[in-house]
């Protein structure tokens, strides 16, 4: 027998799943050869210390935690999310026009955050800029602007949405050129944008799209061989920045999300 | 003794799953009272699963402090959550697989240097000799413990899973959206991992034995 199959198997064997006859070579070859039988002692070790740590038990103040932090978030999510939800229809309906694959696809929910971001950004300045005395080529641009401006926030979301949605990344799932390839046409929009928006001086947004620029980046310099570990912290750079409004998220299939920021992008 | 000790936590720990989940109507009768909010039904809830995931995440991080904040996370988790559980898997697995997902999230971002772990195990092992305290038998439990947390937090987790918590590939798969036979092998790795932090304190451990 050879010394490596048995370390190899040597698990199988302490849980005596080997067949009878191969049980029985094995503990022979364990007998005569003391490296292997070394292997199986330390083996042994772990697997009985490991056993039998003892429980632990939760101290009576987490309750009192946990019902602290759900009073914050208690009025119930559905309610929550389908008031949220009609109301931006609302605010939305002129605004918008999303293709409606887009919004099958994202869900509302992805609408929701896009809503979320413009309904404090983009609507107020947009306003404001309104009153200002313009001309025809001035309102023309700032139309450009705020449509490419749209977009570009529309798409970096559901970008974020597939990435934060992404979880229990496997080895084989590690191919995140799609996404790459998004971030780095999105970078080049906002280098566009930003130029635009200090013209136009608009100010908060530009300083959103700045925001999201920094993310974008992070993604467009993924590298392939430590995705799973950066991928993380490009979530939590998303988290950090409250960029996505993870109340809103709860919902969202992970694995459709993904899927559905691809088709899209 | 061995096998009777592994025996004894699968048994402790299938005993708890079933009794849990056999009861499958009352949970889900509870499920629906939490999904309307009503704060008693979550309190109960959580004493159903408090141990499990408590353990799980003590396990995973070797901190009181950490275990409490992602037993706390974890739950929030589940009553936000809750109104997507299906009922297509059992309650229990749903809510372990949730603190799963939030152990692997947490500690993802972080690197254990490995010479580290080497020179903590090292500073362990000083002290013990200095502290030579009665009982024996536990003495190499420290070292493990320490040699775990190095471990990186996927395959950890299924250590943990597996050799601390004493669940099956099988129900580890479906936590873990893995196969079997990733669990199984990651489970090797782990091992193997932490042979190679302790090798050097088993002839200290048997003498102790
Ligand atoms: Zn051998």
């Amino acid at each position: 027998m050879i010394c490596k199959n048995v370390q190899k198997n040597l698990s199988d064997y302490l849980e005596k799943k080997l067949s009878d006859s191969l049980q029985t070579r094995f503990e022979k070859h364990l007998k005569e050869c003391p490296n292997c039988g070394a292997e199986l002692k330390t083996l042994k070790m772990i697997v009985m210390e490991a056993s039998s740590f003892e429980r632990v038990v939760a101290p009576d103040s987490l309750w009192t935690r946990i019902e602290n932090e759900l009073e914050v978030t208690d009025e119930p999510f559905p309610t929550r999310v389908s008031n949220a939800v009609a109301e931006l229809r609302q605010r939305l309906s002129h605004l918008f026009k999303f293709p409606v694959p887009v919004i099958q696809m994202a869900g509302v929910l992805a609408i929701l955050v896009v809503g979320v971001f413009l309904g404090r950004t983009f609507f107020s300045t947009r306003e404001n800029v309104n009153l200002g005395q313009q001309t025809a080529v001035q309102q023309a641009e700032l139309k450009l602007i705020s449509q490419r401006t749209e977009h570009y926030l529309e798409k970096s979301t559901i970008l974020f949405l597939g990435i934060v949605n992404t979880e229990f990344l496997q080895e084989e799932n590690s191919d995140w050129s799609t996404e790459k390839r998004v971030a780095r046409n999105l970078l080049k929009e906002a280098a566009f944008l930003k130029g635009g928006l200090s013209r136009t001086k608009n100010e908060r947004v530009k300083q959103l799209v700045e925001e999201l620029e920094l993310i974008l980046l992070e993604i467009a310099n993924l590298e392939e061989e430590q995705d799973i570990e950066n991928i993380e912290l490009v979530k939590s750079g998303i988290d950090r920045k409250g960029l996505l409004l993870k109340i809103y998220l709860h919902d969202l299939n992970p694995e459709q999300n993904l899927k559905s920021a691809k088709n899209i992008l | 003794m061995l096998q009777a000790a592994i025996r004894l936590n699968k048994n402790k720990n299938v005993f708890q799953a079933k009794k849990n989940d056999e009861s499958g109507s009352i949970d889900w009768e509870l499920v629906q009272r939490c999904r309307k909010g009503e704060r008693k039904a979550q309190y109960e809830l959580y004493q159903l699963y408090k141990d499990r995931v408590f353990n799980i995440a003590y396990r995973m991080a070797n901190s009181q402090q950490d275990a409490e904040d992602i037993t706390q996370m974890a739950f929030v988790r589940v009553f936000q959550k809750i109104d997507s559980f299906r009922g297509d898997s059992a309650f229990s697995s749903w809510v372990y697989r949730l603190t799963v997902n939030i152990c692997i999230n947490h500690f993802r971002r972080e690197k254990r240097k490995k010479e580290l772990v080497v020179h903590e195990l090292s500073e362990l092992a000083t002290n013990l000799k200095i502290l030579k305290t009665n009982e024996q038998t536990s003495k190499m439990k420290p070292f493990l413990e320490k040699a775990i947390r190095a471990l990186p937090a996927g395959y950890r987790m299924i250590f943990v899973l597996y050799d601390i918590e004493g669940y099956k590939h099988e129900e580890i798969a479906e936590m873990m959206n893995i196969s079997e036979g990733t669990s199984k092998s990651q489970l090797h790795k782990a091992r193997k991992e932490l042979k190679q932090y302790l090798e050097p304190y088993l002839a200290m451990y048997q003498s102790l034995a």
